[in-house]
């Protein structure tokens, strides 16, 4: 997992045990990572501050993404059927040309853009699978260079590796 | 006469021929000395239990108490190697199990460390002078053996 794809993952409450644990190490030492995490938070404030104002008056707020989503097309769907004169009934699974119409409507066009913009975030915060790109938590086996550790071999055993000072190195098996 | 300045003159020039072989290992036509690495090993027992840290901990107690919730510490055993490139040293740990460690490479970057621990992590370290190595092993006796390596050289 990526640096930034960790950052989420811990901002959306993703990162249990050591990896929480490590994650907060390091925001306690990065004046940057915190300021990148105040930016995920700001941006997820924003995101749902659209969402509310995308919701129908009255209408109850939607728990999941989803739930926005549809609330959004319902609203699409309310909008095209009072310019067109007909029902508000369930739309075809094929979009008709006056959805597209719809679509160039501001308030439209707000609320899809807010609901991909939650998408967008909801799928960056999920673990991506990749390389570690610093030794903190090293895999069973593997050339770890870049720190002072240029390798290490646990034999499958969970180990927690601390390289980061100029004079320090620790490397820690994690007890079972 | 003739005679006397040739014993002179061979005499001379033995005279500077050994003086030159004398001043031979100071004009580096000596070989290089063998690099070798001193390391200060040393075995502690931490634990996460209330505690005193012993005579000889300090630093290793403070340099992973915060990230590691250690708040005792005892030095078990010490021992200093002398090392030669790719000579093996060894230490046994209280629970029996031994670490040995091998000087690959020693320049003007530092030195590369191959650390063996038996049952535990082995690892390949490019360390400084006076740069600590900390490796925290198997648990024993109610708390973790922990071995402390510093190099000099």
């Amino acid at each position: 997992m990526s640096g930034r794809d960790e950052l989420e993952a811990y901002y959306d409450g993703e990162l249990r045990g050591l990896a929480r644990w490590r994650m907060e190490r390091r925001l306690r030492g990065s004046p940057s990572l915190r300021a990148e995490l105040e930016q995920l938070r700001a941006l997820g404030e924003e995101v749902r501050e659209q969402q509310r104002a995308a919701a129908s008056p009255g209408r109850p707020r939607p728990a999941d993404l989803w739930g926005a989503l549809e609330g959004s097309l319902t609203a699409i769907d309310a909008q095209v059927a009072a310019e067109q004169g007909g029902s508000t009934s369930r739309r075809p699974a094929r979009p008709s040309p006056g959805f597209f119409q719809a679509l160039r409507r501001p308030a439209a066009l707000g609320a899809l853009a807010a609901s991909a913009l939650a998408l967008l975030i909801v799928l960056r915060s999920s673990p991506v699978e990749g390389p570690a790109s610093e030794v903190t938590e090293a895999p069973s086996s593997a050339v770890v260079g870049g720190g002072n550790v240029r390798f290490l071999d646990t034999a499958g055993a969970p180990v927690l590796v601390l390289d980061q000072a100029d004079d320090v190195t620790v490397i820690w098996l994690v007890d079972s | 006469m003739n005679r006397m300045v040739g014993v002179g003159s061979v005499s001379r020039s033995l005279v500077v021929v050994l003086f030159a072989i004398s001043l031979a290992p100071s004009a580096g036509w000596a070989a290089e000395p063998a690099k070798r690495i001193d390391l200060d090993l040393a075995v502690s027992q931490v634990s996460s239990e209330k505690g005193e840290v012993g005579k000889g901990c300090q630093r290793l107690y403070a340099e992973i108490k915060a990230d590691l919730r250690v708040e005792s510490c005892q030095v078990v055993e010490r021992k200093k190697l002398s090392l030669g490139l790719d000579e093996v040293g060894a230490m046994e740990l209280p629970n029996g199990r031994k670490l040995q460690v091998r000087p690959l490479v020693i320049d003007d970057r530092g030195a590369l460390i191959a650390v063996d621990l038996e049952g535990g992590p082995k690892a390949d370290m490019r360390v400084q002078p006076g740069h600590l190595v900390v490796i925290g092993a198997q648990r024993h006796a109610g708390g973790k053996l922990v071995v402390t390596m510093e190099p000099s050289f």
